[in-house]
């Protein structure tokens, strides 16, 4: 597979319809991948696909990085739950569909570390829903391996008010304030985090239990229903405060509310930026 | 090692030393799982200080121990007319932590440097006389360990109190460097006794472990490169997949810059000290709304430079100790050691 890689993004590259194509290529440690942003078709020879190719590069798509708005679109290789990252952001007015070329890769899971990576437990997604070139075979589609995606979330809220205080303090206590969590999101792509402004402070940037607990509330509300589970804060997060549990907790909220699910399609309105006569009022008593 | 250092057999293991040191009212630190996360924590029970044969490293480095994630620097006050303002209470107890790497205590003569240079920072100072610091040397290394390129290795003793090292039958021998250390051993006397000649012998294993590193690099050659190259496209290459998060640096042992912040309430606050990190934006970000450095290769360089040139420059020592977290933590590996070896390859005529 990663020999296709090569010569897409080398004939991509090197016949000039793309700036730039974003993709992976061998890590320095066992078991990790870097991110390869290839300029030049000569870098192409450089590109892999494996099982350790965890990281989500929708992340790159977001304006700071400067990949997109050019002349010719960005490239870049997707799993089909990364694309879901993609479709957020045209939804979001943050990417134009022509500004991106979609390497779709078809995908049997992927590890973080040495086990299956989290969001493919629960994934039922394993080829591309749509691309500008592909990559490999198509895969049977197959049901997620776990029955019940929301079952850690039930698990919380079936904890008593207490017990779930606790089980969260003790988590955000963890918490340093390095905010790989937000780097490594492809939807964080605020040009000014509310985290960082200061004229009022909203959120105190100390690390303490006021702080930390705010912090990680707002950014979860911030993502509500638009947050697609690629898993990444969970995976940055050095710390392992199981931080998708938030997301995924606010996810289910708005799926029983709206019965909306982030990321899915292009079209679709996310449902707190629009508003609809026979949206359920059940929260306003 | 360090002459005058001394040399004590321990007679027991290592969660009776941390049992005893207990039993005698003393604040232990020590590697401690927090759910699947290893961190220094204060010990009540010796069982959950994690012995040291069975970790490579912990998550995050000692540094907070000394330099807090946050700390008060400036209490204030006010009523109608009448402000006031304290100084808060440096907390000045004694704290033995327990377990650390050599690469960790070393980070501490690292960074006493800076903590002391124009301004010596009674917070940072206050906690240091009053830790000490009892170090294992490392049976084990991982892929992303390079001490060995930095100068240290994997039983350097630099800025330990003690260390210890086991000697070929497995017996641990502790090696005091200081007064603090030795009063630790009076303290501790019961568990330790004088060495025969027979059971100083060294264990190879410490220099197994070196040769199992990552190929040391060369600093010298890394300097020249930087002094040459602060203008480079190699900064862009490098920081283009940086996502500017501060995992390296938060968890770097030697990174210690912090950002200043008030708090205030009602009728009064505090001001803040808080661990801060050349990746962000707003760290050199001026109130005039000009940032001198706006883009994240000028960010990362920022990092490699004070690392291997800058520091380097002021107090003649290297910025790292090659603990690797920053390598480790990375969500995209971007790796340092990686990236100045890859310039030290480049050779400074070619640029």
């Amino acid at each position: 597979m990663s020999n296709d890689i090569r010569q897409i993004a080398h004939a991509l590259l090197s016949e000039g319809k793309v700036s730039s194509v974003i993709g992976y290529a061998e890590g320095s440690l066992k078991g990790r991948v870097q991110t390869l942003i290839a300029h030049t078709a000569r870098e192409a020879e450089k590109f892999i696909f494996n099982e350790n190719c965890v990281n989500n590069l929708a992340v790159y798509l977001t304006k700071s990085y400067g990949l997109i708005n050019k002349d010719k679109p960005a490239a870049v290789f997707l799993k089909p739950c990364d694309i879901k990252s993609v479709t957020a952001l045209i939804q979001e007015h943050q990417l134009r569909r022509e500004d991106v070329f979609i390497i779709g890769l078809s995908c049997q899971g992927v590890k973080n570390g040495n086990v299956m990576a989290g969001k493919c437990m629960g994934c039922s997604i394993h080829n591309p829903q749509y691309y500008d070139a592909i990559v490999g075979e198509t895969v049977e589609e197959k049901e997620p391996g776990i029955s019940d995606p929301f079952a850690k979330v039930k698990e919380i809220e079936n904890m008593t008010t207490q017990e779930r205080w606790d089980f969260w303090m003790e988590q955000f206590d963890k918490c340093i304030r390095c905010y790989a969590c937000r780097q490594a999101c492809p939807l964080c792509y605020c040009e000014e985090c509310i985290v960082d402004k200061t004229q009022p402070r909203w959120i105190e940037s100390s690390s303490h239990p006021i702080g930390n607990l705010s912090w990680h509330l707002i950014r979860a509300f911030h993502l509500a229903g638009r947050c697609t589970g690629c898993g990444e804060c969970d995976r940055a997060c050095h710390q392992n405060i199981p931080l998708s549990l938030l997301n995924m907790k606010m996810g289910k909220e708005i799926f029983e509310l709206y019965g909306y699910r982030p990321g899915m399609d292009t079209e679709a309105k996310p449902p707190l930026t629009e508003f609809k006569m026979e949206d359920s009022e059940e929260f306003i008593r | 090692m360090t002459p005058g250092m001394k040399k004590y057999k321990l007679k027991t293991g290592y969660t009776e030393l941390v049992q005893c040191l207990l039993q005698k009212g003393k604040n232990v630190i020590a590697p401690k799982y927090s759910g699947r996360t290893l961190l220094f924590a204060k010990i009540d029970n010796a069982a959950d200080a994690v012995l040291p044969d069975k970790y490579v490293n912990t998550v995050r480095s000692a540094k907070e121990f000394m330099f807090p994630v946050t700390e008060p620097i400036v209490e204030f006050s006010y009523g109608n007319k009448d402000v006031k303002v304290f100084d808060p209470v440096v907390e000045a107890d004694e704290k033995i932590i327990v377990g650390l790497r050599p690469c960790d205590a070393a980070a501490f003569t690292v960074i006493d440097d800076i903590f002391n240079y124009e301004y010596k920072d009674e917070f940072y100072f206050t906690r240091r006389r009053n830790a000490v610091l009892i170090t294992f040397a490392c049976e084990t290394s991982d892929e992303a360990c390079f001490c060995t390129s930095v100068g240290l290795s994997p039983e350097s003793p630099q800025g330990s109190d003690i260390l210890f090292k086991k000697n070929s039958s497995g017996t641990y021998i502790a090696y005091t460097n200081s007064e603090k250390g030795e009063m630790v051993i009076r303290q501790a006397e019961e568990l330790f006794e004088e060495l025969t000649e027979s059971e100083e012998e060294n264990n190879s294993i410490y220099e197994e472990v070196s040769r199992s590193m990552r190929k040391p690099l060369d600093t010298v050659k890394i300097k020249e490169w930087l002094d040459k190259n602060f203008e480079s496209t190699k900064w862009d290459e490098y920081a283009s997949r940086c996502l500017g998060c501060a995992s390296c640096a938060f968890l770097c042992p030697t990174c210690h810059c912090f950002d200043i912040v008030d708090e205030v309430k009602y009728e009064g606050g505090l001001r803040r000290k808080n661990w801060d990190a050349c990746q962000f934006p707003l760290f050199t970000l001026h109130a005039s709304g000009h940032n001198p450095r706006d883009i994240q290769s000028k960010r990362y360089r920022q990092r490699v430079m004070h690392k291997f040139k800058y520091y380097s420059d002021r107090f003649n020592k290297t910025l790292c100790t090659g603990c690797g977290r920053c390598v480790r933590s990375c969500p995209v590996n971007l790796d340092i050691y990686q990236v100045v070896s890859e310039i030290t390859m480049e050779g400074v005529e070619n640029e």
